[in-house]
C-alpha cells in the first residue's frame, strides 16, 4: 500500500466507547471489534483525513517514533481494518 | 382453564384473555379471539428459527429496517394459532387453527408473541438470561447453551430468592439506570417443546434495578469457581450473544442501548464446574461477591 492511498471508513461502521476501549461495529457483518488507545487515535485521523500521508504528518506531532516505524504501523493498521470490511481503499 | 375469567401478569403487563376490550389501562394487554386474521399488502415475511418443530413466522407490512409503531403484523404458528396486532400492543387478536389449544396460545403468547410485540414497539430490550432477586437487585445468568443458566436459576430458587427471568428478561433504561421487568411466574428447569414450566410461587413481581450480570463459562468439575471482571469487547461479546428478540435491525440502536448497558452495569465472567454437588460453592461465591461489591 503506497502512502497517497486514499483510505474511506465504511458506511456500515458504528463506533461507540467502553472501559477506554473504542469499539466498532460493522452491521453488515454484525462483528465487534476494539481499538486500543493508540489505534483509537489512528482511526480518528481516518475519519479526519483520508490520504494517508496527510495522517503520518498528523502522527508525527503525536507520536516521538520514527517516520518510517509510524508509516509502517500505519499501513499495518489500514490493512488489518481493509481486512474486516472496516474500511474502503 | 376458565378463560372467561383467566387473567395472567406478564413482563409487567396483566393479560386480559377475551375479556372486555373497552378497559384500557396502560399495564394491560386485551387478546380477544377473531375469526379471521389478514394483513394487506403483508409482503414481508420473517421465518423464526425454533426447536419446537413449529413453522413461525412473521408478516409485516413494512421492511423491519424501517419498521415502528403504530404497524400492523401478524405472527403464524403454523397450524396452531394466529395473532394479529393492528397497530396497538395493548390489543391483539388470535385466532384459532386446526391443531389450536388453550395451552399452545399460551405458550406462543408468552414464550415469542409477546417478547416479540413488546420489541417491535420498543418497551424492553430483552435478554436471554435467568434472573433472581439478590439483595433487590436483579442478578442476572447467561451464557451459551448448556452452560447451566437454568440449573442455576433453580439452586437460586431452592435457597429462597425470587424469580425474576426464567429465560427472557425484559429491559429497559430510565434516566442513568437499568431496570428488569420480571418475565412471569413459570420456571423450567429442564428441556421440553412447548412448555412454559412449572409455576414459582416466589416470583418477583415489581421491577427490579438491574445488578450484575455473570457469564457462566462451564469448567472441568474439579476445578477452581473463580470471578473474573469483563471489560469492553468481552462485554459486548457477552451482550450480544445474550440478547433475546434478535430480528437484525436497528443495529445502530442496539449498539447504543448495550454501550449504555456495558458502560453503566458490571459483567463477570464466573468458571462454574460442571459438577452438581459443587451448586452450592458456586451460590456462596456469587452471594459473597455480591454483597462485596454493593
Amino acid at each position: 500500500m503506497k502512502l497517497n492511498t486514499n483510505v474511506e471508513i465504511s458506511p456500515n461502521v458504528l463506533l461507540q466507547e467502553v472501559d477506554d476501549e473504542t469499539i466498532l461495529l460493522n452491521i453488515e457483518s454484525e462483528e465487534y471489534f476494539s481499538l486500543n488507545e493508540i489505534g483509537t487515535i489512528f482511526y480518528e485521523l481516518l475519519q479526519e483525513h483520508k490520504n494517508l500521508e496527510k495522517i503520518l504528518q498528523e502522527l508525527q506531532s503525536y507520536f516521538d517514533a520514527p517516520k518510517e516505524q509510524l508509516e509502517k504501523d500505519l499501513i499495518a493498521f489500514v490493512e488489518a481494518l481493509e481486512e474486516k470490511k472496516l474500511v474502503k481503499i | 382453564m376458565n378463560r372467561k375469567k383467566y387473567k395472567e401478569y406478564v413482563y409487567g403487563y396483566k393479560l386480559v384473555f377475551d375479556g372486555n376490550s373497552n378497559t384500557s389501562s396502560s399495564t394491560l394487554i386485551n387478546i380477544n379471539e377473531v375469526n379471521s386474521v389478514s394483513l394487506t399488502n403483508s409482503s414481508y415475511r420473517v421465518d423464526f428459527q425454533t426447536n419446537q418443530n413449529r413453522e413461525i413466522y412473521l408478516r409485516t407490512t413494512s421492511l423491519l429496517e424501517t419498521f415502528s409503531m403504530p404497524a400492523r403484523w401478524l405472527f403464524c404458528v403454523e397450524g396452531v394459532v394466529s395473532f394479529l396486532c393492528n397497530g396497538n400492543t395493548q390489543q391483539l387478536y388470535y385466532k384459532k387453527e386446526l391443531h389450536y389449544s388453550d395451552d399452545l396460545m399460551r405458550y406462543w403468547l408468552i414464550h415469542i408473541v409477546l417478547p416479540l410485540a413488546l420489541t417491535l414497539d420498543a418497551t424492553y430490550y430483552f435478554l436471554h438470561t435467568g434472573s433472581v432477586n439478590i439483595n433487590n437487585k436483579a442478578v442476572l445468568f447467561t451464557g451459551e447453551s448448556y452452560a447451566g443458566k437454568s440449573t442455576l436459576t433453580d439452586y437460586f430458587l431452592q435457597k429462597g430468592h425470587a424469580l425474576v427471568s426464567d429465560d427472557k428478561l425484559a429491559t429497559f433504561q430510565k434516566d442513568e439506570k437499568f431496570y428488569c421487568q420480571p418475565s412471569h411466574a413459570y420456571h423450567r428447569p429442564y428441556r421440553a417443546r412447548e412448555d412454559l414450566g412449572k409455576v414459582c410461587k416466589n416470583f418477583n413481581s415489581q421491577e427490579l434495578e438491574m445488578g450484575t450480570l455473570y457469564w457462566l463459562e462451564p469448567v472441568n468439575a474439579t476445578d477452581d469457581i473463580s470471578i473474573t471482571e469483563l471489560k469492553g469487547l468481552k462485554k459486548f461479546e457477552c451482550l450480544r450473544y445474550a440478547t433475546e428478540m434478535d430480528l437484525g435491525v436497528k443495529l445502530k440502536e442496539r449498539f447504543a442501548y448495550l454501550t449504555q448497558l456495558a458502560n453503566r452495569v458490571k459483567l463477570y465472567s464466573i468458571k462454574v464446574p460442571r459438577d452438581m454437588q459443587r451448586l452450592e460453592e458456586v451460590y456462596d461465591a456469587i452471594i459473597t461477591h455480591n454483597t462485596t461489591q454493593r
